[in-house]
């Protein structure tokens, strides 16, 4: 509560100062550089170009934020797509094993052992033979 | 609700002050030179323009854009003077509060070790400071209340019977104090 009290106090005593000055007079302001040792006529020109460099460093870090999200997104996809289908396939292909109709050898594969590809193949042996989800809706 | 500014508008409205709100911006960033050690005043720019480009301060676009800078400013000041006070133990210190003659003989007794005991107290003591200068000019001491208070300018002037010229010449005192060096933040 106390450091509250003092930072409201620094705040509005500061403010105060800050609003004398922007109250100020240009030649007000030019002699309160001098004052500080600042030449007036190269006050502008410096913080200028300080805060063109701090947008331009912004400007780089959002590019570079930009370029590293779309870095993200891409492998987040190839990633996230591939597992995706995998699941649907090997989920499919449990659905087509548990149907009555699939031959005893090929229903005794769960599956779960089974690569991505031998999933794939497997989906394919079963269509050939007429059994597919398609049939069923 | 207030409107919030976008990043491009705080950008562009970076990029558009003049020369005469450059101008200000320096004297107000020097003006920290005796407040803060010279590594914080020079970061104190820098860190200001960061912030607010990448939108951890939000600018309020009711309020006016400088006036939104230099808050910005006093508040970072004020994390920078209490991150060295931490980093100062209070015994190399002493207290804001402490009367002048304890804290001076104690800044002179106290050489700088791990940071200047004198610079870290210093922000603490700028609110005293002016107080101590002003303490004798009621109008002067309005603004500083009436701001501390947060109150508006009007509302100050209300409060105080002042009239905006009174409320100005305050201003104008206070300004010429505060740069005349006769308060150690500005010298």
């Amino acid at each position: 509560m106390k450091s509250d009290d003092d930072q409201k106090r620094f705040d509005g005593t500061m403010a105060a100062v800050d609003e004398a000055m922007m109250a100020a007079t240009r030649t007000e302001i030019a002699e309160g550089l001098r004052a500080v040792g600042i030449d007036p006529a190269s006050a502008a020109s410096s913080t200028r170009a300080r805060i063109e460099a701090a947008v331009r460093d912004r400007g780089k870090k959002l590019m570079q934020a930009a370029a590293e999200q779309v870095r993200r997104d891409r492998e987040f996809k190839v990633v996230a797509g591939g597992r995706s289908d995998a699941v649907d396939s090997r989920a499919k292909l449990a659905r087509l094993l548990a149907r009555p109709d699939v031959p005893t050898t090929l229903a005794a594969r769960d599956g779960r052992s089974m690569s991505d590809a031998d999933i794939e193949s497997l989906i394919q042996d079963l269509a050939e033979l007429g059994i597919t989800e398609d049939e069923q809706s | 609700m207030k409107e919030i500014a976008t990043e491009d508008e705080v950008r562009a409205a970076l990029l558009a002050l003049g020369d005469d709100a450059l101008e200000v911006l320096t004297l107000r960033a020097a003006g920290y030179r005796r407040l803060l050690p010279p590594e914080d005043v020079e970061d104190l720019v820098g860190e200001t323009l960061q912030r607010v480009l990448d939108g951890c301060r939000k600018w309020p676009k009711d309020v006016p854009f400088m006036a939104f800078l230099l808050q910005t400013m006093r508040s970072i000041a004020w994390e920078y003077g209490k991150r060295n006070r931490r980093e100062i133990p209070d015994s190399r210190i002493g207290s804001a509060n402490d009367d002048d003659e304890e804290s001076e003989s104690f800044i002179e007794a106290q050489p700088a070790e791990g940071g200047d005991p004198a610079d870290a107290v210093a922000l603490f003591r700028f609110a005293e400071d002016v107080e101590r200068m002003f303490g004798d000019d009621d109008d002067v001491m309005a603004v500083i209340i009436g701001r501390v208070e947060g109150l508006s300018a009007a509302e100050t002037r209300e409060r105080f019977e002042m009239t905006p010229q009174a409320f100005a010449a305050a201003q104008k005192r206070l300004w010429r104090g505060v740069v005349a060096g006769k308060l150690d933040g500005w010298r």
